[in-house]
């Protein structure tokens, strides 16, 4: 086991990996969970699941009911967050939303992965004018602030939830494809790629089965690295009314209408804003932690 | 260097192709929900259709999309923004007051963030694993998952609510700026702290850091002069891609404070899809990004000579 660390630790491209060994996974798990980051990162990421998952089994109101006589109630035992400005009880709004905080993880990352992959691999793998054209196009994007370019795609498509999360992801995209094309140059040229090509293998093969593994690592870290990123634009998204609209229990459309009561009600805005933040947080030490741990050649880590 | 410019302009061009290409798309997209957005619940199924037509042809919509792309490149080249669908306003008079706002709390942001970004960095990085340490890079993690809209509000309740120290809803004046600019400066200072900090601990561990100190030097001086030099180099590039960030922040916190800035009417512009205010302050504000980036490449030429050299 210790030779094997340390091999893969000096020389990290050079070991094909057609599929991620088990030992290895159980071995990056290992050392991950053994970080205070990870641990606190994973537990909220994990409650996030759960409430996303079983949240609306558990949760004590409904959360869309109206109760006008109940409004604007301060945290008590009946209503552990308070109610907001329609009697609604707040915890089971928030529990409710964490369906829609994983679902804007979830989409936003894969089209920004997957599209980042799919333009990034053939571009980075074949070069040429595909390449010279992609990696232009890439730019092209780039030279836009990112929150812009999502204003600018969202204007483009209409303003709704489901459109925000297309546009977040697909400013994502341009960062994806650079990432993944960098990785790939390195990896093109090693010789087990080499050895793969003498020995017949495909273009698209080499490609998804032998180049693909072994750029996973970055490509996870950054995205663990951009999804607190995609949550914020989302809620920011929404806050200022270009995302989930006001009904819908999503944390950032939650505070839309909770300024107004912020003086007098300052949980209506608390509760929404903290779990952001509490959410955020946690897949930031989360993220960190995964970057430690799978990028060691990474001398920028950063602790936690 | 006037060479290294001229190649840097000329491959800036694809990149201003590219913006013009994805604004005009902004206008291609949205014109049928522009009208109905403008006259809703106004028009019958009949009107609604006639409407529809004029306000076509009055933005040449009713042309083939290379013939509008064309009219859309000349009207720009002659500075020629058009008018807003909604008001019949020039964009130009819209925008133009409200981008100096932006542009002022961008700067106000910047020189906050720098300062407490920066500083914060050195000082960590200079006392290492002490309580400040720990606790700067903490509460700069806190703000890296701090969305920056929410910072806003709690700013607003403990400056204005809790101790009435500044107006809620300002004028205009330095006492408004001051809560946005403080907002988005705290949040880039969290990034920018911890930049900072790997980099001047980066620098501290090369041969010329060992070598001054071997010499005897005292270690305030090894560290504030001779590696901090190094050590701000990869930090100007960062503060130089923040500027997106903070143009792009900028437009979620005009909202939060209510001030008259570009991003506040493009917020409103997009929900009335009103095409070609939105396509002004897009265009205005990518063309704002890459010229930063433009200066910041050439001050960061201009500082480092390893870089003019490999250039």
């Amino acid at each position: 086991m210790k030779t094997k660390t340390s091999q893969a630790n000096t020389l990290p491209q050079l070991e094909p990996q057609t599929r991620p060994a088990a030992s290895q996974t159980r071995r990056i798990l290992r050392h991950l969970l053994r970080k205070r980051s990870a641990q606190i990162g994973g537990v909220i990421f994990l409650t996030l699941i759960f409430m996303a998952l079983f949240g609306p089994l558990v949760i004590p109101y409904d959360p869309f009911d109206i109760h006008v006589e109940q409004r604007l109630q301060p945290p008590s035992l009946q209503h552990i967050f308070g109610t907001d400005e329609q009697g609604r009880d707040l915890f089971s709004r928030i529990i409710f939303g964490a369906r829609y905080a994983l679902q804007i993880m979830l989409i936003t990352t894969v089209i920004g992965a997957a599209g980042g992959l799919l333009l990034g691999l053939p571009s980075a793998y074949f070069g040429g004018a595909a390449d010279m054209l992609v990696m232009r196009l890439m730019d092209v994007m780039l030279g836009f602030p990112y929150i812009l370019l999502i204003l600018a795609i969202v204007a483009i498509i209409g303003p709704s939830l489901e459109n925000a999360m297309i546009a977040i992801g697909v400013a994502g995209i341009p960062s994806f494809a650079r990432l993944a094309r960098s990785a790939i140059l390195v990896v093109k040229e090693q010789d087990f790629v080499t050895a793969e090509r003498a020995l017949g293998g495909g273009n698209t093969r080499i490609m998804f089965r032998t180049v693909l593994p072994n750029i996973l690592s970055p490509i996870i870290v950054y995205i663990s690295l951009t999804m607190p990123t995609a949550v914020l634009a989302a809620a920011a998204l929404s806050f200022v009314g270009l995302g989930a609209q006001p009904p819908m229990p999503e944390w950032g459309a939650m505070l839309v209408n909770a300024r107004d009561f912020m003086v007098t009600a300052p949980w209506v805005v608390l509760a929404p804003g903290l779990t952001i933040f509490v959410v955020t947080l946690g897949i930031n030490l989360f993220g960190n932690a995964l970057r430690d741990v799978l990028d060691p050649r990474d001398t920028t880590s950063q602790k936690s | 260097m006037i060479s290294y410019i001229l190649r840097r302009l000329l491959y800036l061009l694809p990149v201003c192709i590219g913006i013009l290409l994805v604004t005009f798309l902004i206008k291609a997209a949205i014109p049928t929900d522009a009208v109905s957005m403008l006259y809703s619940g106004q028009l019958t199924e009949e009107t609604s259709a006639e409407a529809e037509a004029i306000i076509r042809a009055e933005f040449h919509l009713d042309q083939p999309a290379l013939v509008q792309f064309f009219y859309y490149v000349t009207d720009i080249l002659r500075g020629d923004l058009g008018v807003s669908v909604r008001t019949r306003e020039p964009v130009i008079d819209l925008i133009g007051y409200r981008y100096l706002n932006t542009l002022k709390l961008a700067f106000a942001s910047l020189a906050i963030g720098v300062i407490l970004g920066v500083g914060t960095g050195i000082i960590s990085a200079y006392y290492k694993d002490t309580f400040f340490d720990v606790t700067a890079m903490t509460v700069s993690l806190f703000g890296l998952s701090m969305p920056a809209f929410f910072l806003g509000i709690l700013l607003i309740l403990f400056f204005c609510v809790e101790l009435r120290w500044l107006p809620v809803i300002g004028d205009g004046s330095w006492k408004h700026l001051l809560l946005p600019s403080l907002n988005l400066g705290l949040i880039l200072s969290a990034s920018l702290a911890r930049i900072t900090r790997s980099s001047m601990l980066e620098v501290l561990d090369l041969e010329y850091i060992r070598t001054a100190r071997a010499k005897g030097l005292n270690e305030r001086l090894v560290v504030f002069k001779h590696a901090l030099k190094n050590a701000l180099l990869p930090v100007i590039t960062i503060i130089g891609l923040q500027i997106g960030g903070l143009l792009g922040g900028a437009f979620i916190i005009e909202n939060v404070f209510a001030w008259h800035g570009i991003g506040e009417l493009a917020v409103k512009a997009i929900i009335w899809r009103d095409f070609t205010i939105t396509q002004g302050i897009i265009l205005i504000s990518a063309a704002t990004y890459v010229l930063a980036n433009l200066v910041v490449d050439i001050l960061y030429q201009v500082i480092d000579p390893r870089v003019r050299l490999a250039g």
